[in-house]
C-alpha cells in the first residue's frame, strides 16, 4: 500500500517533467541569457556608480578624508589584496559555517514540530516572538561565553539565521493541504515517508525563503562579532581602519564587504526564485 | 432627461503582446427610468460594458451618453450609482458609514437622509454594525444603499447577488425593484441567471463573446409591479426559454 | 472586550510561564555548578540592579531618545516614498529595489563612514538607527498600498473622489494592519541601530554601558543591561501592538513576514 501511494506520489510529480524534456534545452538557453542580461546589468550598475562616485569627488573638490576616489580605493584593493583577502575569508567562513549550522538545526527543529501538535504549539508561539526581537543585541553575551575567536563569529550568525529559517520551515512543513497527507496516510504511508515525499517538497519554497530572508542580515552578524570580539574579519578590519584613520583601506573593506553581503543576498534570492517557481 | 445612449461604441485591451476585443459595435438607447438585464457568457464583456458608462473605462471608439453628458461629466455631477459583484464595503467604518461614504466625498447637502436608506434596503437597526458582523446579503444591501446615497441618475450594478443563495437572491430581487420603482433611475443589472434577468427587466440584453456584441435583444412585457408568482406562468417560462435559446444560439454554454 | 482581554492573557502566560521556568532552571544549574562563569544565576543579576538602577535609567534615556528620533524619521521617510510609489506606480519597482540594495548593505560596514561624514555623537545614533528601522517600515507601507481593493478603488473613482480623500479615506486604512505589523517588527530595529552606533565608541547609552562592563568582565552587569535593553525592545513592540489593537478593530493582525535580527 505505502509503495503504490509513493509511486503515485512521485508519478505525479515526474510526469510533466518528463513531457517537457524536449524543451529543456531551451529553457537551459533562456536561463543563461537571463543570467547573463543580470550580469551586464549588474556591471552596468557597478559602472554608473563608479561614474558617479568618482564625478561627485572630482566636481566637488572631496577632500580625501570625507571620502577617497575610487582610484585610490582600487589601489588600496589591489594593494592590500592578501590582508583584505584573508578578513574576508574569515568573515565569509563565519556567515557561510554559521547559516549552514542554523539551516541544519531549524530542518530538524520543524521537523520535530509535525511529530507533536504539542510541541509546536508550546514553542512556536516563543519562537514567533523572539524571532522579532533584536537578537544581535545578546551578541555581546555570545562573546562573553564563546571567547574571542571565531566561535562567537559563528554562534552569533546561528543565532541570528535561526529564527526566519525556523519560522518558514515550520510553515512549509505544515504547508500540504490537509486532503494530500489524508492520502498518504491512507494509503498506509508512515511519518517519515510523509515527511520526505509530501511535507519536504512542499516546504522547500518556503526554506529558500527563510534562507534568503537570514542571508539579509549574516554577513552583518558575522562582522558585528567581529567588531566586538576583535577577529581577524572584515568588521575588525574596517573598525581598526577607521580608529587608525588608515581611510582608503576603510573604504576597501566597506566595498567589500558590501559586495560580499549583496553577492550572497542576490544568489540567495535566485535560489529562491529556481525553487518557488 | 437621463437615457443611456451608446453609439458604435468598442473597446479594445492592449495586452504586451497582442490586443484583445473585448466590446464592438455596441448600439444602445436605455430609456429614461427603464430597467435592462445584461447576459452573456463569461469574458463576453459585460463587466467591460459597465465600466465604460461609469467612465473607469474610456470606449477606443464610439461614444456615451448619460442624459446629455459624457460619462466623465455624469460622474462628476454623482449622477452614477455603481454596485460590485462582492459588496466591497470598507471593513474600517460601519453600514451608516459606508452609505454616507459618496455623501462625505461629493461634499454636498445630503439629498436623502442615509438613515432612511437604510431603513429602505431593511437594514434598521444594523447602522452601527460592522461589514464582517453582516451576511452576504446584508453586505449587498449597504452596497445598494451606498450607491444611491447620491439619488444617482443611473443605477449600475455588476452581478450584484451572483455570490447569494437562491432564496436570498429572490428577496433582493423583489426589493431591488420596490427600490427602483421609487426612485425612478435608469437600471442596469448584469447578471448570470435567466430567471433574474427576466423576472427583473424590461429588456434583457444577450450578449455574444469574441468580440463582445449584442446579439439578441428580448422585451419582457410582463405587468409591474413584478411578483414572485409570476415565475410559475407560462408567459415567463416562454421568456425564459427564449432567453436560454439565445444563448446558447451562439456561444454553445452558458459559463 | 472580555473576549479579547482572555486572548491576550492567553497569549501571554505560556512565554511567561517558559520563561519563568527558565530562570528557575539557571538558577537551580548555578547552584549545581553547572553553568560557566560567564553564565550568571538570575539572582546575580537581580542583585546587580539596586547599583546599576541609576546608570540604566540614565543610559537608557540616552538610547530610547535616539532610537526613538530615528524610529520617527525613518517611519515618515517611509510613508512617503511608499506615498510615491503609490501615486506613481513605476516607481514602485524602482523604489523597493532600492530599499532592496539598501537592506542588504551591512550597517556596520556604513557607520564608520558616518562618523566621518557626520562625526560621534547623538547624530550618528539616530542616523543609524533610522536606517535600521527603515527597511521594513517601507515594505510594509508599499504592501499595504498596494493591498487596496480594485473595486473600492473602481468605487471611488466612480464617486469622483479626489486624490487626497482616496489617500484618507482608502489607502492609508487599507494599509494600517501591514504598517502597524512594519511598525511593531522595526521598534527593536531601531534600538539595536542605536546600540550598534553606540558601540562604535561613545561613553554614553546602553550599548556604552554594555561594551564597558563586557570590557571589565563584569558578567552580571553585562547581562543585567542586556536583558535591559530586550525588555525595551519588548516594550516597544508590545506598545504599538496595544495601539494597533485599538486603531485596528476590522481584522486580525496582518504577518508581516519580515523577521528581526
Ligand atoms: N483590464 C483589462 N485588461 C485586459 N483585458 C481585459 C481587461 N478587462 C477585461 N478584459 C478582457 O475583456 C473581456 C471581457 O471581460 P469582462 O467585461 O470582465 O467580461 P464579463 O464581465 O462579461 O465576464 C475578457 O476577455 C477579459 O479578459
Ligand atoms: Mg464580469
Amino acid at each position: 500500500m505505502a509503495a503504490t501511494g509513493g509511486a503515485e506520489m512521485s508519478g505525479t510529480v515526474s510526469r510533466p517533467d518528463a513531457r517537457l524534456l524536449p524543451g529543456r534545452q531551451a529553457e537551459a538557453e533562456r536561463m543563461l541569457a537571463a543570467l547573463l542580461r543580470g550580469l551586464a546589468f549588474v556591471a552596468l550598475l557597478l559602472g554608473a556608480l563608479v561614474l558617479i562616485w568618482h564625478a561627485l569627488i572630482v566636481t566637488l573638490a572631496v577632500p580625501a578624508y570625507v571620502a577617497p576616489s575610487p582610484q585610490a580605493v582600487w589601489t588600496t584593493l589591489t594593494g592590500e589584496w592578501p590582508r583584505l583577502s584573508q578578513a574576508l575569508w574569515f568573515t565569509l567562513r563565519s556567515t557561510l559555517g554559521g547559516m549552514a549550522i542554523a539551516l541544519v538545526l531549524a530542518l530538524v527543529l520543524a521537523g520535530l514540530f509535525t511529530l507533536s501538535d504539542l510541541l509546536s504549539r508550546a514553542f512556536l508561539p516563543l519562537i514567533v516572538i523572539l524571532r522579532t526581537a533584536p537578537i544581535l543585541a545578546i551578541a555581546p553575551l555570545l562573546i562573553l561565553i564563546f571567547g574571542r575567536g571565531q566561535a562567537t563569529s559563528v554562534a552569533v550568525v546561528v543565532m541570528v539565521s535561526f529564527f526566519p529559517m525556523m519560522v518558514n520551515a515550520a510553515r512549509g512543513f505544515r504547508s500540504p493541504k490537509a486532503n494530500v497527507l489524508e492520502l498518504m496516510h491512507v494509503c498506509g504511508a508512515n511519518w517519515w515517508q510523509i515527511f520526505l515525499k509530501v511535507r519536504l517538497p512542499f516546504a522547500l519554497p518556503y526554506i529558500f525563503t527563510g534562507i534568503r530572508m537570514a542571508a539579509a542580515g549574516a554577513v552583518l552578524s558575522a562582522m558585528l562579532a567581529e567588531w566586538l570580539s576583535g577577529a581577524p574579519g572584515l568588521g575588525t578590519l574596517i573598525l581598526e581602519a577607521s580608529s587608525f584613520r588608515r581611510l582608503p583601506l576603510m573604504w576597501a573593506g566597506v566595498v567589500l564587504s558590501m559586495a560580499a553581503a549583496t553577492t550572497l543576498f542576490f544568489l540567495t534570492v535566485q535560489l529562491e526564485r529556481r525553487m518557488t517557481r | 432627461m437621463t437615457e443611456i445612449i451608446l453609439r458604435n461604441v468598442a473597446k479594445r485591451f492592449l495586452l504586451p503582446d497582442r490586443e484583445v476585443s473585448a466590446l464592438e459595435g455596441i448600439e444602445l438607447t436605455l430609456p429614461t427610468g427603464s430597467f435592462t438585464a445584461l447576459i452573456g457568457p463569461s469574458g463576453c464583456g459585460k463587466s467591460t460594458l459597465l465600466r465604460l458608462v461609469a467612465d473607469v473605462l474610456r470606449p477606443s471608439e464610439g461614444e456615451i451618453r448619460i442624459g446629455a453628458n459624457a460619462p466623465s461629466v455624469a460622474r462628476r455631477k454623482h449622477e452614477i450609482g455603481f454596485v460590485f459583484q462582492e459588496a466591497s464595503l470598507l471593513p474600517w467604518r460601519n453600514v451608516l458609514g459606508n452609505v454616507c461614504l459618496p455623501i462625505e466625498v461629493a461634499r454636498v447637502p445630503a439629498t436623502r437622509d442615509p438613515k432612511a436608506l437604510v431603513h429602505m434596503v431593511g437594514l434598521a437597526g444594523f447602522e452601527e454594525a460592522r461589514p464582517a458582523q453582516l451576511s452576504g446579503g446584508m453586505q449587498q444591501r449597504v452596497a445598494i444603499a451606498r450607491a444611491l446615497a447620491l439619488d444617482p441618475k443611473v443605477l449600475l450594478m455588476d452581478e450584484p447577488f451572483g455570490a447569494l443563495d437562491e432564496i436570498t437572491r429572490q428577496r433582493m430581487n423583489l426589493e431591488l425593484l420596490r427600490i427602483w420603482k421609487s426612485t425612478g433611475t435608469t437600471a442596469v443589472l448584469v447578471t448570470h441567471s435567466i430567471s433574474e434577468a427576466v423576472f427583473m427587466a424590461d429588456t434583457v440584453l444577450v450578449l455574444s463573446a469574441n468580440p463582445g456584441r449584442i446579439a439578441h435583444r428580448i422585451e419582457v412585457d410582463m405587468p409591474r409591479p413584478r411578483r414572485l408568482e409570476m415565475m410559475r406562468q407560462l408567459a415567463f417560462n416562454a421568456l425564459e426559454n427564449e432567453v436560454r435559446a439565445a444563448l446558447f444560439d451562439d456561444s454553445g454554454a452558458v459559463a | 472586550m472580555s473576549g479579547a482581554r482572555q486572548g491576550l492573557i492567553g497569549a501571554l502566560v505560556p512565554p511567561m510561564l517558559v520563561l519563568l521556568a527558565v530562570g528557575l532552571g539557571a538558577e537551580l544549574a548555578k547552584g549545581l555548578g553547572l553553568l560557566p562563569i560567564t553564565v550568571p544565576a538570575p539572582s546575580q543579576v537581580a542583585a546587580m540592579l539596586p547599583t546599576s538602577f541609576d546608570d540604566l535609567m540614565y543610559h537608557g534615556a540616552r538610547t530610547v531618545r535616539s532610537a526613538l528620533t530615528g524610529y520617527a524619521v525613518a517611519a515618515s521617510l517611509a510613508l512617503a516614498l511608499a506615498s510615491v510609489a503609490l501615486a506613481i506606480r513605476a516607481l514602485e519597482r524602482p523604489i523597493v529595489s532600492m530599499a532592496v540594495l539598501v537592506d542588504c548593505i551591512p550597517i556596520i560596514a556604513i557607520a564608520p563612514i558616518f562618523v566621518i561624514w557626520i562625526g560621534q555623537g547623538p547624530h550618528l545614533h539616530v542616523t543609524v538607527a533610522a536606517i535600521a528601522a527603515f527597511f521594513p517600515l517601507l515594505v510594509g507601507a508599499v504592501q499595504g498600498f498596494r493591498a487596496i481593493d480594485r473595486n473600492m478603488e473602481e468605487l471611488f473613482h466612480v464617486i469622483a473622489a479626489s486624490r487626497w480623500q482616496r489617500l484618507c479615506k482608502l489607502a492609508v486604512p487599507s494599509a494600517l494592519p501591514y504598517l502597524f505589523a512594519a511598525l511593531k517588527i522595526a521598534a527593536p530595529l531601531a534600538l539595536l541601530g542605536t546600540l550598534i552606533a553606540e558601540w562604535m565608541g561613545t561613553d554614553r547609552g546602553l550599548g556604552a554601558m554594555i561594551v564597558l562592563s563586557l570590557f571589565s568582565f563584569d558578567v552580571a552587569r553585562t547581562w543585567l543591561t542586556i536583558l535591559t535593553v530586550c525588555g525595551l525592545s519588548a516594550l516597544a513592540y508590545g506598545l504599538i501592538a496595544l495601539i494597533e489593537s485599538r486603531v485596528v478593530t476590522w481584522t486580525g493582525p496582518a504577518d508581516g513576514g519580515h523577521g528581526g535580527r
